[in-house]
């Protein structure tokens, strides 16, 4: 794991994977799109809304999967002081936010003709706020502190401690009564959607999953060159 | 297969949770980029230049 610690490295093992990323973005994104539309029939109850479906159980997925990325580089900085493991957490926090404010949004847009309203405060809608929540909290003790260590470290604290919501968000649908279907995809029996609606789900989850690498690894080179130019300025200022 | 154009009531709500998304994720993105290239072009600027050698000359 240490192999890629080295800054110069990483670069060159992104700057390798940047132009695949851009491929299976752009290939699934225009092929998940189509199925969405065209290729997937309206739901029997749910007529053509059940089309916000394939944005919203994606980016609610990756709002989870982000998380967890940024919760696995705390406990990694933590445990073996890998030096790129608290950028990591720091470039994949903005991009868990986003998905997270995308599930909650859609989710609304989704609600409203389905269930006759936007928001509930149901299990399931209120574990993915507090989701968002952490989130921001975060963001925003990275941006409280001048020293970036002390920083980077309360917020892995953070982090860390705000992994107890994630099995409460996948179980709250069993554990209370709420408006939200329960899981009909990650089943130990099988997804018991229709094939016709799994692809386009499915197609539209790899978009999203490259979109993360490619922004993931931008915002890494980001974090990196931000790290150079406060040595940089260091050394100016020390002379 | 859907008409795009005719999806009935929840045309709106169906195209706003698409646009919603498209508008979020290219924002971060160029956002990202950009942030990217400008710290990469302040470090460029930044970073020490290698002094000539004296047996360098001009022509």
């Amino acid at each position: 794991m240490h192999r890629f610690a080295n800054p110069a490295q990483f670069n060159r093992l992104a700057d390798r994977i940047l132009p695949w990323a851009k491929l299976v973005l752009a290939a699934s994104l225009v092929y998940g799109i189509y199925l969405a539309f065209l290729g997937s029939p309206p739901d029997q109850y749910q007529g053509e809304s059940v089309r916000i479906m394939y944005v919203h159980v994606p980016a609610a997925w990756m709002a989870m999967f982000c998380y967890l990325v940024v919760a696995g580089a705390s406990f990694t900085e933590f445990v073996w002081r890998h030096p790129l493991a608290i950028l990591a957490g720091k470039a994949a926090a903005p991009i868990g936010a986003t998905f997270t404010a995308l599930a909650l949004i859609t989710g609304a847009l989704w609600g409203k003709p389905t269930w006759g309203t936007y928001w509930q405060w149901d299990g399931r809608m209120t574990s993915v706020l507090v989701l968002f929540f952490l989130y921001l909290g975060y963001m925003a003790i990275w941006r409280s502190m001048d020293e970036e260590d002390k920083a980077g470290r309360a917020a892995s604290i953070l982090a860390l401690v705000g992994v107890i919501n994630l099995p409460i968000i996948k179980f709250s649908v069993e554990w209370w009564n709420t408006l939200h279907q329960p899981a009909s995809v990650f089943r130990l029996d099988g997804p018991t959607i229709s094939a016709d609606m799994l692809w386009p789900l499915f197609m539209m989850a790899i978009a999203f999953k490259a979109y993360f690498v490619l922004v993931f690894l931008y915002r890494m080179k980001l974090e990196i060159n931000r790290r150079k130019l406060s040595v940089l300025r260091m050394s100016r200022v020390t002379g | 297969m859907t008409d795009l154009f005719d999806m009935g009531s929840v045309g709106p709500f169906v195209i706003g949770a698409y646009g919603v998304t498209a508008v979020a994720l290219v924002a971060l993105a160029v956002l990202s980029l950009r942030a990217n290239k400008a710290a990469a072009a302040e470090v460029e600027r930044m970073r020490p230049k290698r002094r000539r050698k004296p047996d360098e000359g001009d022509s």
